[in-house]
């Protein structure tokens, strides 16, 4: 079997050989048959006339017998010419017989039968005549010795050799025998031919499918260099090649996205270069202009109006605003190139060790924080600090002018993924900008109103989204603001 | 204890003159040498180059070391300083506008003292030099240097 050729070729091929294996079992088992069905003919032709043919003889004989009695008792020489019948009737029978008796036998018979009826006849006639005489009485023993010699013969042909007989239905029976054993070698033969191919066809496709497995699983971890060995030349080989075009493919992307990841590592090398000067050298005109007009109201505090000392607190305030922006910065920017490592953290436990940090911070503010259920996460403990600590300040800072501030943090875990929440009853902000919340530099509330950079929430933002989630805010002017974020599944975070 | 010198590595001359006024401010009167880049500071230390002839017998009591300087960095002269039998128990106090963790993390590795940040503010600064000056003038004690 060629097993370089399409499913349709073998399917084909699989259909010949088997319609070839039933002709040949029907061939062979209808040419058997024939031959003990010729054997039952030859018997049924042969001897079966010739069972019957006695009898039948025997009583034609005694009818043209009887009618020539009837003839002479009546003295009818009419019904004497009947018996001409009768002897064809004989005939008749005896031509029926056809080829089962012997022909000179049949021969033998007829003259006897011509014979026995001329002589009848012409005694029967001498009879009706009314003649009497010396001769009639030896026609008559003549005629009698020449019906028995009829009798004799029509025994003779009729009869039957039984052993004759048996031979030939053994003949029949041994002709049946061989029949049924040729029929059950064809059919193992066929049969086993028709298995043979399909094995063979099989084994083919399970080397085929082998050869695709472990090529598809070296794929699937990653190793595109590795090529399917190409089997045969069906529709499997064919996705053998494909796949190994595939494979091709994936090897340039490959090779591809690794120069890609080194010149991503090289930008975020420079990136990093960058945040480090942002942290040195804006700090160090910031640390002179504050440093210079400490000194200058120290020094010269007392020669100066008093909007002048203003102008100068004024420049202080703002470069503390500005350093808190640069650090603003360097930690968003540092969520973004920290590197991740997803572990199990009580996010319950860090929110009470940012509060006490708050707390001790801001020693007059009285603020309740409510821990709702096991609030456990999977994720990048020092991230999930960093968020907490936006979340949570965020909180802090907008309940600042309620009495009964309380800051709430929780998880909800009806849903596919836990779904952990920060909430608090303060200051809230307008839905209608809720989509504003999370870009970096953006505010919802007046500087003089509530502090702050603009970068908290856009780093909280970066920090669920490296852990692969999502997160969304639901609030109301005065009505406080509740913060709801998942951290992904079980994949990995993200780069930036 | 006024005989003890400060040496100061500071490219910035501003923060050289906020230092200086801070240390006056807390009333450190101690010779300050200034070393404004990395080969200064270590021509100094083991007199070489300007400081050729220098009587090294007279180490600073503690160095106050930038960590982006000019020339050679600061974590370069933080290590020659440990690598040098002459050099290796002084006090080395980094001071500078990082807080980086991995720059934390190399000072503490190459043997730092002590890792201050500079803050923005100036009255915090002066706090800062204050506390400076007490600990690592007057309460810290550190072996002689072997001659």
């Amino acid at each position: 079997m060629n097993l370089a050729s399409s499913f349709r070729a073998k399917l084909v091929a699989v259909l010949g050989v088997t319609a070839l294996g039933f002709l040949l079992i029907f061939g062979v088992s209808s040419f058997v048959s024939r031959r003990v069905d010729r054997q039952l003919a030859f018997i049924q032709t042969h001897y079966m006339p010739r069972l019957v043919l006695g009898p039948k003889l025997q009583a034609d004989l005694e009818r043209l017998e009887r009618g020539f009695q009837d003839a002479v008792a009546a003295h009818d020489l009419e019904a004497l010419e009947g018996t001409r019948d009768q002897k064809a009737e004989f005939l008749r029978s005896l031509d029926a017989a056809g080829d089962s008796v012997d022909a000179a036998a049949s021969d033998a018979l007829r003259r006897s039968l011509d014979d026995y009826w001329t002589l009848a006849y012409d005694v029967s006639r001498r009879l009706i005549a009314g003649e009497t005489g010396e001769g009639l009485p030896a026609a008559i023993a003549m005629m009698q010795s020449r019906q028995a010699a009829v009798a004799a013969l029509v025994d003779r042909t009729a009869s039957l050799d039984r052993g004759e007989l048996a031979a030939a239905f053994a003949a029949t029976a041994a002709a049946e025998s061989e029949a049924k054993n040729y029929r059950l070698w064809v059919s193992v033969v066929s049969f086993g031919s028709v298995l043979l191919v399909v094995l063979g066809l099989i084994r083919g496709l399970v080397r085929s499918l082998s050869a695709l497995t472990t090529g598809f699983a070296s794929l699937g971890r990653g190793e595109f260099g590795e090529r399917i060995a190409v089997v045969g030349d069906d529709e499997l080989a064919q996705l053998a090649r494909d796949a190994n075009t595939m494979a091709e493919s994936l090897e340039t992307l490959d090779a591809e996205r690794g120069r890609i990841e080194l010149a991503l590592k090289s930008t975020n090398r420079e990136l990093e270069a960058f945040s480090y000067s942002v942290a040195h050298d804006l700090r160090a005109p910031l640390r002179g202009i504050n440093g210079y007009s400490t000194a200058l109201l120290e020094d010269y505090g007392a020669d100066l109006p008093a909007e002048a000392k203003e102008y100068l607190g004024r420049i202080t305030a703002a470069t503390h605003r500005m350093a808190d922006l640069i650090d603003a910065l360097l930690s968003l920017s540092r969520v973004t190139r920290a590197e991740f490592h997803r572990e199990p953290v009580d996010l319950g436990l860090v929110a009470e060790s940012v509060a006490s940090q708050l707390r001790t911070a801001n020693p007059d503010r009285q603020v309740e924080l409510v821990r709702e259920g096991d609030v456990v996460a999977q994720g990048d403990a020092r991230l999930l600090r960093a968020l907490l600590e936006n979340l949570l300040g965020n909180a802090w800072k907008f309940t600042a002018r309620n009495a009964g501030a309380r800051i709430t943090v929780g998880v909800a875990t009806d849903g596919p993924t836990p779904v952990y929440f920060v909430r608090d009853n303060g200051a809230g902000f307008d839905m209608a900008y809720a989509d504003k919340l999370f870009a970096p530099f953006q505010r919802l509330h007046a500087q003089s109103e509530f502090a702050g950079t603009g970068i908290g929430l856009a780093t909280v933002h970066r920090i669920v989204s490296r852990h692969g989630g999502r997160i969304w805010a639901e609030g109301a002017v005065g009505k406080g603001a509740t913060f709801r974020f998942t951290l992904g599944g079980d994949q990995e975070g993200t780069g930036p | 204890m006024k005989d003890d010198v400060i040496l100061l590595v500071e490219d910035n001359p501003d923060d050289e003159a906020l230092t200086m006024r801070a240390l006056k401010k807390n009333h450190i009167l101690n010779e300050v040498v200034i070393a404004r880049d990395g080969v200064e500071a270590l021509d100094y230390l083991f007199g070489t180059g300007a400081h050729a002839g220098r009587d090294l017998g007279r180490m600073p009591q503690v160095i106050l070391l930038d960590l982006n300087l000019p020339r050679i960095g600061g974590l370069d002269v933080l290590r020659r300083i440990r690598e040098d039998e002459r050099t290796k128990l002084l006090a080395v106090v980094v001071l500078t506008s990082s807080k980086e963790e991995e720059d934390l993390v190399r000072s503490y590795a190459l043997g730092a003292n002590g890792y201050v940040r500079k803050p923005v503010d100036f009255n915090q600064f002066i706090d800062a030099v204050k506390t400076l000056g007490l600990f690592w003038l007057l309460l810290n004690e550190t072996p002689h240097p072997r001659r």
